[in-house]
């Protein structure tokens, strides 16, 4: 009988493997899946790329201590966002306590790291600096707003699922998004008149 | 009714596709969160049979990262409740390290297995497909009527039997004129005072709020989509663009007096116009180029007050106005 201890153990642990394996809320199956969202919205919820590293794994690390309490009423990504939207609030908090004189950077992506999977060198090019443009622009409104206007025109999420992922009625998230598409369109121009007055 | 213009959008059909990580990212944290979490021994990123294998104080060294980040994380969540997001409401003081023998075994999931993520991004639970570089302007929050088709039944959000009608006037709504986001979908609009019932001060945690109550304030959507939210502020950046770009273009051209008068023109137009920076230098260099040194230095002066850290203040520096300083 005690021969067979380490097989059953063996076995009852492959099974627990294949088990998390195949639920989605397994939270290695969530990293996995849900990695790529977390990080991109750091990077454009304006986190410094020294401090992304840390933040995404500290969204990861809450949302692993809050997981036995997801009950499905949003989806993982739309939490995930909530969770990410505090702990880097948090960080900047701080960041901007130690630099206060110092304005953050922005927290546009390296081209050198900027992943593609298709485009040639130009669209490459384009890409990152349109990423890292956009990154500028949206710097450039508060946080509330920044939230909703990345997850709404960059994640292309629905407004209940924002709504949902801020905590705030849907007609806030709305509301933001309106005026946030208002500053960034108005800093995008702006952005295109210095372009001119610089080559001028 | 969308505030882009069609180059914005563009720019953020680029942008989405800009942000991705690399796969050195996805396992440089990976390690790390291994680490962070791991309640096991020896914190190897390597193997798991080598993390076995390590010592006990490695393992108690360990248990204390792990638990001082969720007790870090619990702190934000305190700290960050106030107002904001609110999916910590719960949190009921500090934890200890979930579940330590999943936590083990995770960590050597994580350290060992390859991912199973192939290039294309997995699907995301309950969300909206999210086509990269693909979407048109009609997918856009708010970008035509379309504002209340986002409310469909999803799959993960166990949205319960309020959601079933749904799916019909998701369907239907092709076939509707524009414009007809109202009380006339029944099954999206329940009676909106719901939000307050369950959402005091309107921020309560998602994960305590039931889908259908958040869907309930759908005709307060509707209402606004009904409702003309925003004056034409586009056309007003476009106007502005246009006036301070022909002010630029007549400088160029050798018309100082013309330039000097569209800025004049500008800046009644648009006190607080989003080019008063961009208007505010193109004087200086205009006066410059009218040979009225006196005001331009005054300009200058009033524009560096104004804003002392613009990307335009080192040409405003090196005007005439400044050379003009004893």
């Amino acid at each position: 009988m005690t021969a067979l201890r380490p097989a059953l153990d063996a076995a009852a642990a492959s099974l627990e493997a294949r088990q998390d394996v195949a639920d989605p809320l397994a939270f290695a199956n969530v990293y996995e899946e849900q990695f790529a969202f977390v990080w991109r919205s750091a990077c454009r919820l304006g986190v410094d790329p020294a401090h992304r590293d840390d933040v995404v794994q500290e969204t990861f690390v809450v949302f692993h201590s809050r997981l036995p309490e997801f009950e499905g009423r949003s989806s993982v990504k739309t939490w995930l966002f909530g969770i990410l939207v505090n702990v880097v609030r948090a960080h900047q908090r701080t960041f901007r306590k130690r630099h206060a004189r110092r304005p953050p950077a922005a927290a546009g992506p390296d081209p050198e790291t900027v992943v593609d999977t298709s485009a040639g060198p130009h669209e490459y090019a384009a890409r990152a600096e349109a990423a890292r443009l956009v990154t500028q622009l949206v710097a450039g409104l508060d946080d509330d707003k920044r939230a909703v206007f990345v997850l709404a025109e960059l994640e292309q999420m629905s407004a209940p699922d924002i709504a949902l992922a801020l905590g705030v009625p849907l007609n806030t998230v709305y509301s933001r998004l309106r005026l946030a598409r208002q500053e960034f369109a108005a800093a995008a121009a702006r952005h295109r008149a210095r372009d001119e007055w610089r080559i001028g | 009714m969308s505030d882009l213009r069609p180059e914005d959008i563009a720019l953020l059909d680029l942008a989405r596709a800009g942000h991705e990580p690399s796969e050195t990212d996805r396992v440089r944290v990976r390690k790390a969160l291994a680490a962070s979490l791991g309640a096991g021994a020896g914190l190897s990123v390597t193997t798991a049979t080598s993390a076995a294998g390590a010592g006990a104080p490695a393992t108690a060294t360990s248990r204390l990262l792990g638990v001082g980040k969720v007790l870090g994380a619990a702190a934000i969540l305190v700290g960050t409740l106030g107002g904001g997001v609110s999916i910590y409401h719960a949190v009921r003081g500090p934890q200890p390290l979930a579940h330590p023998a999943k936590t083990e075994a995770l960590r050597d999931r994580l350290v060992e297995a390859p991912s199973p993520r192939s290039n294309a991004s997995p699907p995301d639970r309950g969300a909206r497909a999210s086509p990269v570089g693909g979407i048109t302007p009609s997918d856009r929050i708010g970008a035509t009527d379309d504002l209340l088709g986002d409310v469909r039944p999803k799959a993960s959000t166990n949205l319960g039997p309020t959601m079933a009608p749904l799916a019909g006037s998701a369907q239907s709504r092709s076939a509707a004129p524009a414009g007809l986001h109202s009380a006339s979908t029944p099954a999206a609009c329940p009676s909106p005072p719901a939000w307050k019932a369950n959402a005091p001060g309107g921020e309560s945690p998602p994960g305590a709020r039931d889908a259908p109550t958040m869907l309930e304030s759908a005709p307060v959507a509707a209402r606004l989509l009904e409702t003309p939210l925003a004056p034409a502020e586009p056309t007003t950046i476009e106007a502005e663009t246009r006036l301070v770009r022909s002010a630029l273009q007549a400088r160029r051209a050798g018309d100082g007096a013309r330039a000097l008068r569209l800025l004049d023109e500008y800046a009644l137009a648009y006190p607080n116009g989003v080019l008063g920076e961009e208007g505010a230098a193109e004087r200086v260099f205009v006066l410059c180029d009218l040979g009225r040194i006196q005001e331009a230095r005054a300009a200058s002066a009033e524009f560096m007050r104004t804003w002392p850290r613009s990307m335009l203040s080192e040409r405003v520096r090196a005007s005439c106005a400044a050379r003009a300083n004893p």
